[in-house]
């Protein structure tokens, strides 16, 4: 018959499982990429876009003029 | 990271402005929608600075709001911005005189023909990614950085990249050839900074 592994053998298994399964993760966390672009693509799409610009920008754009017609349709006819 | 943009209404009423123009409060909300974060993130890398690149950002959607009526459609919308985002991170850096690390590096430095020249990048997703990038993008000549993020972006062509910086297509193809061997040089010295 099999002999009861004491507590502190279980305990020390469970940590060796503990430090595989964690070492696996950060090794799966490391990617390859096969080009620059695909790495400043990721680098983009990890890339939040900050609020604080739309709220700005909000701001800004309230105190601007509206385009004039006049100078629209001149330019337009002028085709500049 | 969620895809979310905040909705800007930019203005009260619409402006009275032709179908196509990019003039009116909705269509321009869209622009901002569908643009701002490309133009945030080449600014970002393009000047290495999260603060100026905010200020960059903004700016570039206020000249393009104010010149929406010179907008005439021959070229798209994000070439456009693009076109008013690097002029303008240009002024920015010219106006700085600072970044200078080893910008004025021969070219030929960059031409090594390492055999680790073509061999994957290797990197952790996480926010050490975005330093090296950032660290390598600064040390590149700063032509190389401009079109490896314009080139980064799967909207633009050859073509529009080539008509952004004023060079012939193939000219780009040639440039860029050499600033992907560059990155990836220094990009892989980067990993045991």
């Amino acid at each position: 018959m099999k002999p009861l592994r004491s507590k502190l053998e279980q305990e020390l298994s469970k940590e060796a499982e503990c430090e595989q399964e964690t070492g696996l993760q950060q090794q799966q966390k490391a990617r390859e990429f096969g080009s620059v672009e695909e790495l400043l693509k990721q680098d983009a799409e990890n890339t939040a876009l900050p609020e604080s610009i739309a709220l700005r920008l909000r701001d800004s754009l309230s105190q601007e003029p509206p385009l004039s017609k006049t100078r629209h349709w001149i330019r337009r006819f002028l085709k500049w | 990271m969620s895809d979310h943009c905040p909705t800007l209404p930019l203005m009260e009423a619409p402006l009275a402005s032709p179908p196509g123009d990019p003039g009116g409060s909705t269509e321009f909300d869209a622009i901002y929608r569908e643009h701002a974060r490309a133009i945030f993130y080449f600014a970002l890398r393009l000047l290495g600075d999260a603060t100026r690149a905010e200020d960059a950002t903004h700016d570039v959607f206020l000249k393009a709001f104010r010149s929406r009526g010179q907008f005439r459609g021959d070229s798209s919308i994000r070439t456009w911005l693009y076109r008013i985002a690097l002029n303008h991170c240009r002024n920015l850096r010219t106006a700085w005189h600072q970044r200078t690390m080893v910008n004025n590096m021969a070219e030929d430095f960059w031409d090594d023909s390492s055999p680790h020249a073509e061999t994957p990048l290797r990197a952790l997703e996480n926010s050490e990614l975005g330093l090296r990038i950032e660290r390598t993008l600064l040390a590149l000549p700063e032509e190389y950085r401009t079109l490896l993020l314009l080139v980064a972006d799967a909207k633009l062509s050859y073509e529009e990249i080539g008509e952004l910086t004023g060079q012939t297509s193939d000219a780009v193809r040639g440039k860029l050839h050499r600033a992907r061997k560059a990155f990836g040089l220094h990009f892989r010295k980067t990993e045991t900074q």
